[in-house]
């Protein structure tokens, strides 16, 4: 278990979810925002990606500009005493980029959980084929993204944001 | 837009992956991309997100590891008010993916709230429009894999 965060490091991830600085060393722009020297900002945010808690500073990308055009939720309706093995082999597939087992409702009934980004139809085709023979036939349902009606970034311990409704 | 060169693509590449954290991270993605100035690699970052590349760069964050719920949810919103709660949930900060999918449940989010009770409000809210009957919660039980990393390839379709 974590220790509980600090006043200090969560002025960091407010900061570390802003555009990162762009200049040779951006830490020390982090370190003059917290009153604390750049080595310090750069220990302290090691130290949130020890904890866990900090994945990576990194780039998303518009996946849509970059080909990645057909988008879809496949969800797989696996026996339980095989979804470990099934969520190992999708995995496998780099076109899977979320994999996750939810809890089965009577109105939808399945429990594996995979986004997938293809290049083309084709492409899609190919990968569902792949991916059914690969857990084995079960009853799966593709759910296609017609839209994009939001995509944000998450802004934790933003004012905002305990001002929900 | 302008076109990506193999300089560009390994960049992307790479800021996929998480930058290296040390005191001077362009610095180092330079030596990995074959000899680049720290500045040269600046000048690209600007540029591939000025162009539109790059959506977002900046730190990303385990919500559970800070202390939050998440939730996926869908609900079945008729045609004529899909642009109605497409617009409400612009509003709502928890809410950061929202798609129309296509399936009879057509619309499909996630949220996330450092309360379960702000989890409870948010869709009893979205409940109360009317332009749906129900919210429907598919609680996360085992995650497997989350990394959504692009490899930007020359290739075509």
């Amino acid at each position: 278990m974590n220790p509980p965060l600090t006043d200090r490091q969560v002025d960091l991830i407010r900061l570390l979810q802003d555009e990162f600085p762009l200049c040779e060393r951006p830490f020390d722009v982090l370190g003059h925002a917290l009153g604390v020297s750049g080595e310090q900002a750069l220990e302290m945010t090691r130290e949130l990606q020890r904890q866990g808690r900090l994945k990576r500073i990194a780039a998303a990308l518009y996946h849509r500009n970059i080909g990645y055009t057909v988008n879809s939720m496949l969800v797989w309706d696996v026996p339980e005493e095989r979804v470990s093995e099934a969520a190992a082999a999708v995995t496998e597939f780099p076109q899977v980029t979320h994999c996750y087992v939810r809890r089965r409702s009577p109105q939808f009934d399945y429990n594996l959980y995979t986004m997938v980004h293809e290049r083309s139809e084709v492409r899609f085709l190919q990968l569902l084929e792949e991916m059914e023979r690969r857990i084995r036939p079960v009853r799966y349902s593709s759910l296609r993204s017609l839209r994009e009606l939001k995509k944000t970034g998450m802004k934790y311990f933003s004012e905002e944001s305990g001002d929900l409704i | 837009m302008r076109e990506l060169d193999s300089t560009d693509r390994a960049l992307l590449n790479l800021l996929q992956e998480g930058i290296p954290l040390t005191e001077e991270p362009y610095r180092d993605l330079g030596e990995l991309l074959g000899g680049l100035s720290a500045q040269e690699v600046i000048t690209r970052i600007a540029r591939l997100r000025e162009d539109g590349w790059i959506r977002r760069f900046s730190g990303f964050f385990h919500a559970a590891a800070l202390g939050y719920h998440s939730l996926l949810c869908a609900m079945q919103v008729p045609e004529e008010h899909v642009e109605e709660m497409a617009a409400l949930i612009r509003t709502i900060p928890g809410i950061t993916h929202n798609y129309l999918r296509e399936h009879e449940l057509n619309m499909w989010f996630t949220l996330s709230c450092r309360r379960q009770d702000d989890l409870d409000q948010v869709i009893g809210r979205l409940e109360s429009t009317g332009w749906t009957d129900r919210v429907y919660r598919f609680e996360r039980l085992r995650q497997f894999k989350i990394h959504a990393a692009f490899d930007v390839r020359e290739e075509g379709p």
